[in-house]
């Protein structure tokens, strides 16, 4: 499972973006889609991680804003617990007329992989749950 | 009037008593529970052995153990086996009516029971291999096969196996200062070290077909004999490592031919294994102090690695003073090596890998050993080995004396990210790190993992920094952060037994490191910590240390009492969370305040009897009051008789009220930045004893000649203070985005 929360802070012109997951289940993919034996989270973690971590969500999180793909911004990560944090940024938004989200995250390794987007843009808040068959969250305001 | 005064002071005491006595009404006693009292529930008594200083007493004993051992690497079966005579001295005043000699080979064996004490449901997602290896496969067929047990006559011992453990039943007794000599014969499959990640083994290399060993705990082991805990023979599982006494080994270890090979200890027979023009080159290695050179070359490997050669050669070393030998061989081997100078001492640098390590290993990994000796010897003793020795091997991180296995290979065209670099730099300063601890201050990692672990990865970092002022070392104070602010059923207290500890990595190695390096930058200071440390390690070089005696030299070398750290830091699992609760601004004025005028009112004292004072308040601003605490006459009075000079008097115009909570267990410094008008900073560390009286809450009065428009709490994050939501003052207005992006462009 994992759980994303997408932001519109106009004021800033900025998409704010902060994802949870598990950290097992996140290492999993990243070794089997890497091919490696990486250790997240531990004192074995790869001193560089941030790089596979926004190879991994570039790869596998994209965002479309007015009908444009956006490039996101690593703005950091933190481990909460057995959770790993994810805080992403898209800037130099100044309206959003609509939005489409796809989501592929952990789901090349877990089949029943359900993951939870939650948008709060303009003023209304509103809440996905993304399969496997079901990738895709698009948003008209 | 003075009378008066006394009157409404004492006044004013017992009214603060019984505002306290309000709120909280104390109905039953209670047992000393302050965050500030000794350690005496926890420590044990120090006696001869184990000094109140923390320091070796005058009874204190260890054993040694010799050993001589003739292995023989069977590379085609990958078999190793072993004959070898043991003299175990009994330096104890204890007699001895059996030995106990550690069996780790036999965690692998097909009984293990280390495997049946693995909890948890099916994965969600098997690969094949996965499924294979763990509902198909045969167990491995491991673990050591004892061929006998003798005296030195030659007469079978009585012994008995207990899955790692095994006594050795003496004829008779051992009496103190007495020597005790026999013989053990064995043989193990030797394990592939790949897939289970086990500590020792050797990978296989489908392109060539050749085998990399990396071979320790690979002979019967005597366990731990000491003062505190006679026999140390807990169980090997897996996880929790070893407990060893120091000893001579003299060691022959026969291969095939073609192989290249490096062990703990002195090589004796260098002319018989090594080709002229290597012992030409190993030679010049020996004075070059500034950059490695080449032993045995790429393409001498290279070469190695297509035969197969049937022949055998035998490598002898004789290492003394060791708690443990290993050694790792194979064909593929390069090796190079440095001369370091440790305080006018010729140390050497080695490191061996195969070509699949280069270019990396061959740009860094010897410098990176002697920079670790270098940096490790300032903060401890000058390293009293002739050489360390980093071998490469997939997945490892693994230290034994004088030799270790460590991780980092490039991508198969020979190209690395900065991420394989740095875990490769980070692994080799950590396990050629352990040749300080636990290889010569031999704390029981059997029992308490942070004593190495701990210890060494402070070291580490402090090496890491050296080595590259930005390194990423991950033990710093904020970097335990969401580690203690974790769910409290999943941590541990850092004094638990390394086998049942909850988070292993986050536990016992940073939580550790980062709270020396707390103790270092933020608590003690370099001067005082550094004298402590070092004198720690110096007097338990060579010895068996217990945690008391770190936690008491720690304290006993420099007057900072430090039990309270002891406690929060090593003996719970509270967090430090501290904050500004409140903020209330004053000003200065001569005029009676309505506090005082109540106050006085009830003892009924007329208003113009009270005496002339300073008062500090909040009332509403009159008329005619002072406009500055020199406006006051007293005051200005008492200056002018006091004081002939008054170029260094300050008088101070903003007086402010602070409130500090601290909702977190733990009790640490409030360290405290001002921001003033001005714009100009100062910061203010306040000793973690401002909590021994009340561990929830206290205050302080702030005098400034500038107005103090913001104060912050830890603006460095040096206390590992996991919310930093109430650490400021105005509060500001950020969402934690916000907050978290500012953290992160601050890292």
């Amino acid at each position: 499972m994992s759980v994303t929360h997408i932001k519109f802070v106009p004021k800033q012109e900025v998409l704010q973006i902060t994802m949870r997951l598990f950290i097992d289940d996140l290492q999993f993919e990243l070794n089997t889609l890497n091919k490696t034996t990486i250790e997240l989270a531990t004192d074995r973690e790869p001193k560089k991680i941030d790089s596979i971590y926004m190879n991994y969500l570039s790869n596998n999180f994209s965002v479309e804003v007015n009908k444009l793909p956006k490039n996101l911004t690593f703005i950091g990560k933190e481990y909460d617990s057995d959770m790993a944090v994810f805080y992403l940024e898209i800037p130099k938004i100044k309206e959003i007329k609509n939005i489409r989200i796809e989501n592929n995250i952990l789901n090349k390794s877990f089949t029943d992989q359900k993951n939870i987007v939650k948008f709060n843009i303009n003023q209304k808040q509103k809440s996905f749950i993304l399969i496997k068959d079901k990738l895709i969250a698009l948003i008209n305001y | 009037m003075k009378k008066l005064y006394s009157i409404i002071t004492l006044f004013i005491f017992l009214l603060n008593i019984a505002a306290i006595a309000q709120e909280i009404e104390i109905k039953e006693g209670h047992t000393n529970q302050n965050k500030f009292r000794q350690l005496k529930d926890k420590f044990t008594t120090p006696n001869s052995q184990h000094t109140a200083s923390g320091a070796p007493g005058v009874n204190y004993t260890q054993q040694q153990v010799d050993y001589k051992i003739d292995v023989i690497l069977d590379d085609a079966n990958q078999k190793l086996m072993g004959d070898e005579s043991i003299v175990y001295h009994n330096n104890s005043s204890d007699i001895l009516e059996y030995l106990w000699v550690q069996l780790d080979q036999n965690k692998r064996a097909r009984n293990s029971k280390s495997p049946d004490i693995e909890g948890g449901g099916p994965e969600v997602l098997y690969s094949p291999e996965k499924f294979y290896a763990d509902f198909i496969d045969k167990p491995f067929d491991g673990g050591f096969n004892i061929i006998h047990v003798k005296d030195s006559r030659g007469k079978d011992l009585s012994y008995k196996i207990n899955r790692t453990m095994m006594r050795i039943d003496l004829p008779k007794p051992l009496a103190s200062g007495k020597k005790f000599k026999f013989q053990i014969k064995w043989w193990y499959n030797i394990n592939n070290h790949v897939p289970q990640r086990d500590r020792s083994g050797y990978e296989h290399f489908e392109a060539d077909g050749n085998n990399l060993y990396v071979i320790a705990q690979f002979y019967p082991r005597l366990a731990v004999y000491n003062n505190v805990e006679g026999w140390q023979n807990m169980q090997f599982w897996g996880r929790s490592e070893f407990a060893l006494e120091f000893g001579d080994f003299k060691v022959n270890i026969t291969t095939p031919k073609d192989h290249i090979l490096n062990a703990t200890g002195v090589l004796t027979n260098a002319k018989k294994v090594l080709t002229k023009t290597q012992l030409k080159r190993l030679e010049e290695a020996k004075t070059s102090f500034d950059k490695p050179v080449i032993i045995v070359t790429q393409e001498e490997a290279v070469e190695a690695e297509k035969k197969n050669s049937t022949e055998t050669k035998t490598w002898s070393f004789d290492a003394r003073n060791v708690r443990d030998f290993a050694f790792a061989s194979s064909r593929k081997f390069i090796w190079d090596g440095m001369a370091v100078d440790i305080n006018g001492k010729t140390v050497m640098a080695y490191s061996l890998y195969p070509k699949e390590g280069n270019p990396l290993w061959e740009e860094y990994s010897t410098i990176v050993v002697a920079h670790t000796l270098k940096e490790y010897s300032s903060y401890t003793f000058d390293y009293p080995y002739h050489k360390a020795i980093s071998v490469h091997s997939k997945n490892q991180g693994m230290e034994y004396p004088q030799i270790c296995w460590n991780y980092g290979r490039p991508r198969p065209d020979g190209t690395y990210d900065d991420r394989t670099r740095d875990a490769m730099i980070g692994v080799i300063t950590h396990e050629i790190g352990h040749n300080f601890f636990p290889m010569i201050v031999n704390s029981d990692e059997r029992q308490w993992t942070w004593m190495d672990e701990g210890l060494n990865s402070f070291i580490e970092t402090l090496t890491e920094i050296a080595f590259d002022e930005n390194f990423d070392t991950g033990n710093l104070p904020k970097d335990i952060i969401p580690y203690m602010d974790g769910d409290q059923s999943n941590i541990s207290p850092i004094m638990t037994q390394g086998g049942s500890v909850h988070q292993f990595g986050p536990n016992s190695y940073t939580k550790p490191a980062a709270g020396l390096y707390m103790l270092r930058e933020t608590i003690m200071g370099h001067e005082l910590f550094d004298y402590a440390f070092k004198t720690y390690a110096q007097r338990w070089m060579f010895k068996h240390p217990t945690p008391e005696d770190f936690f008491r030299t720690m304290e006993d070398a420099s007057a900072v009492d430090l039990d309270w750290f002891w406690r929060g830091w090593f003996y719970t699992t509270d967090f430090c969370d501290i904050g500004i609760k409140s903020v209330n601004q004053y000003r200065v004025t001569s005029k009676p305040t309505s506090k005082i005028i109540e106050l006085a009112k009830k003892y009924g004292i007329p208003v113009e009897q009270i005496r002339p004072g300073v008062y500090l308040t909040t009332d509403p601003i009159t008329e005619g009051e002072p406009k500055t605490a020199l406006d006051i006459k007293i005051l200005k009075d008492y200056i002018d008789n006091h004081y002939e000079d008054k170029s260094n008097i300050e008088i101070p115009e903003y007086f402010y009220e602070i409130t500090f909570e601290k909702p977190g267990g733990l009790v640490m410094p409030i360290i405290v930045e001002y921001t003033y008008a001005d714009g100009s900073k100062k910061t203010k560390k306040y000793p973690a004893q401002i909590w021994r009286k009340n561990d929830k809450e206290v205050n302080k009065v702030v005098a400034s000649k500038k107005e103090i428009i913001g104060i912050v709490i830890d603006p460095n994050f040096e206390t590992a203070d996991v919310n930093t939501e109430n650490n400021s003052w105005p509060r500001e207005e950020k969402s934690d985005f916000d907050k978290k992006k500012e953290e992160f462009s601050n890292k």
